[in-house]
């Protein structure tokens, strides 16, 4: 009964447009105020220690690096190395556009990043090729939902910390099922190229010398993941510092391109603090939050309500699957992690699902609902970057929608694509 | 980033706030950045590691959320759930706006009294590694909820004396980490 006021109170107040932190923390409060044998310190001791974490570190970390390398331009030399190597290719830019997702994905968690540093050099250059516009949007959006499985991942350490399972594990968990999102929508810029027939679309190519210079511009940055995921791996760093790592070398990669101004630098620094002001906020709302939900019980609860229902794990799943696109539509992706994470993970774990496996579920499923509306952030900062009209960016993005669904399809029923590589490193 | 309109109106003191809320949030970021690489410099370059740099770092951290927390604020760029807003009246967003900016001056009102007395009992306790008194952790959060509601506070005035809602014209997306 009291959680159902609680979770009720949260949803009233977010529908109300009162910013997530403080819908979370309200009801929370009213409960604290009302229940026995606990005080307002506990408030404090809950918001103080949600954030006293040294995982979470990496958090503005991460974020800065994305946005650095936004700011350092590293997505047009990205863009003419990769046009040199797939110019000569039906539907050249489409293959580009996930390619270079992938690539930026390897500096940067969060697909509102990638989005918007690639949003800005990929559809224009793909709408004065002739592409149409929408498939141009529709692509740049699906691919920058790499940006969050593939490691650093923003969600993913937030996951981690919220269940309690390594960042490194998880980080490696990602690769796979990012490379398997990268394929299915080769498959899809394959077919698409293919019943359209972009015969304009070929490029004539870069003859070997510009394609050696391209490729020599472009290998210090195609060197990050050497960086992050190596010195992850080789025990050199933690995530935490491998972040701090990856600054300092995005860092110098914009000295050496000299793409940064002191100003610039400053406006990194200014966005990156309000990104991670906002998201830490709600970090510290939702321990709270979490933490009352686990006093009332609400995991066994929530077990129960759906052991009651059905035993069977693959069942769970896409009962899961549904239940977070809906949330997804509606929430930011690290929001509702934090206050998901806390009910659903408990009750996977009594169903054997992996928690490593479970958290690339939930962030996929989560990142799909930025790429739609209402809340589709990623739609917006396309829309922004481009100077498309809204509705055109959702128009876009709708098609994209079946090659994601069947990639979350393969990741939730294929536990091994997310599992495999982090048992073989050891770390699972 | 887009010239945010509500900054330009707000009245002086207010500006000077959200400037000194902007440069200590870049600050302390950049003490963590620094922190964080001084560590791994530490171990490998000089073989001697730093017992405190992670304490001092987490510490940063703290101030940094609940500093950069109360700025947002002040731009009115704190992620919100905007569905059924967007059907609304003028008038019945510019009251949406004053019952939501309500709803967090209140949490913090409740809050904050027990809030500082709780952090300013735990000035005995020391952290365990470089001794910072634990009232100084506890402040953060403290000093971070005053200022969002001195932020929401203006915020409704302001939005009351314009007669309409603080996002009614705005285009640009608010900060996600997805």
């Amino acid at each position: 009964m009291t959680l159902g006021w609680l979770v009720g109170g949260v949803l009233v107040l977010l529908v109300m447009r009162v910013p997530v932190a403080f819908a979370l923390l309200l009801p929370s409060l009213m409960y604290v105020v009302q229940a026995e044998g606990i005080t307002l310190a506990v408030v404090m001791q809950r918001l103080l220690s949600g954030l006293n974490s040294f995982p979470l570190l990496a958090v503005p970390l991460f974020i800065m690096t994305g946005f650095l390398a936004n700011a350092a331009g590293i997505a047009d030399r990205l863009f003419a190395f990769l046009l040199g190597v797939f110019g000569r290719v039906r539907g050249s830019l489409g293959y580009v556009n996930v390619t270079s997702s992938v690539v930026f994905s390897w500096m940067s968690g969060a697909a509102i990043a990638d989005a918007a540093g690639l949003g800005s050099v990929l559809v224009p250059a793909m709408r004065k090729r002739g592409y149409d516009e929408g498939f141009a949007l529709g692509l740049t959006g699906a691919s920058a939902m790499i940006g969050p499985i593939m490691p650093p991942s923003i969600p993913a350490i937030i996951y981690a910390v919220t269940a309690g399972v390594s960042v490194g594990a998880l980080f490696f968990a990602g690769v796979v099922p990012a490379l398997v999102l990268a394929g299915v929508l080769f498959v899809h810029v394959f077919v698409h190229a293919r019943r359209r027939g972009f015969a304009a679309a070929l490029e004539p190519g870069l003859d070997r010398s510009a394609l050696v210079r391209a490729t020599l511009r472009a290998l210090p940055v195609l060197f990050t993941p050497v960086i992050i995921l190596g010195g992850i791996l080789g025990g050199v760093f933690t995530p935490t510092e491998a972040a701090a790592a990856a600054v300092m070398y995005v860092l110098l990669l914009s000295a050496g391109f000299r793409s940064l101004s002191w100003s610039g630098l400053y406006r990194v620094g200014l966005r990156t603090a309000s990104t991670t002001g906002s998201i830490l906020l709600i970090v510290s709302a939702a321990t709270l939050f979490g933490w009352i939900i686990a006093r009332e019980q609400g995991p066994q609860m929530a077990a129960d309500a759906i052991m009651g229902w059905t035993t069977n794990p693959v069942i769970f799943l896409i009962l899961v699957n549904v239940g977070l696109l809906v949330i997804g539509m509606l929430l930011e992706p690290v929001a509702a992690l934090l206050i998901t994470v806390p009910v659903l993970l408990p009750v996977a774990t009594q169903f054997g699902v992996d928690p490593l496996h479970f958290g690339i579920v939930m962030v996929l499923n989560l990142v799909i609902g930025l790429l739609t509306p209402p809340v589709g952030l990623v739609l917006y900062v396309l829309s922004s970057v481009t100077g498309a009209p809204f509705p055109t960016v959702a128009r876009g993005a709708l098609p994209f929608l079946v090659p994601l669904l069947v990639t979350l399809g393969l990741v939730t029923f294929w536990p091994g694509l997310s599992l495999a590589l982090p048992r073989w490193l050891g770390l699972g | 980033m887009k010239a945010q309109g509500r900054v330009e109106t707000a009245p002086v003191w207010v500006r000077a706030l959200a400037t000194v809320e902007r440069w200590a949030s870049v600050l302390l970021l950049g003490l963590v950045l620094g922190l964080m690489a001084a560590q791994v410099v530490a171990r490998y370059l000089f073989r001697s590691p730093i017992a405190w740099s992670e304490e001092l770092a987490r510490f940063a951290l703290i101030w940094l959320a609940f500093l950069a927390a109360a700025w947002v604020m002040g731009d009115g760029r704190h992620l919100v759930v905007d569905v059924v807003s967007r059907r609304m009246s003028r008038r019945g967003r510019l009251v949406l706006d004053c019952l939501s900016g309500g709803v967090v001056l209140l949490t913090c009102l409740v809050l904050l009294p027990a809030g500082a007395g709780f952090a300013w009992q735990m000035s005995t306790v020391k952290s365990s590694a470089l001794g910072i008194p634990m009232s100084w952790w506890y402040f953060a959060p403290v000093t971070g909820l005053a200022l969002v509601a001195v932020h929401s506070g203006v915020r409704i005035w302001m939005s009351l004396r314009r007669g309409s809602a603080e996002w009614e014209d705005r285009s640009d997306w608010g900060e996600g980490g997805g």
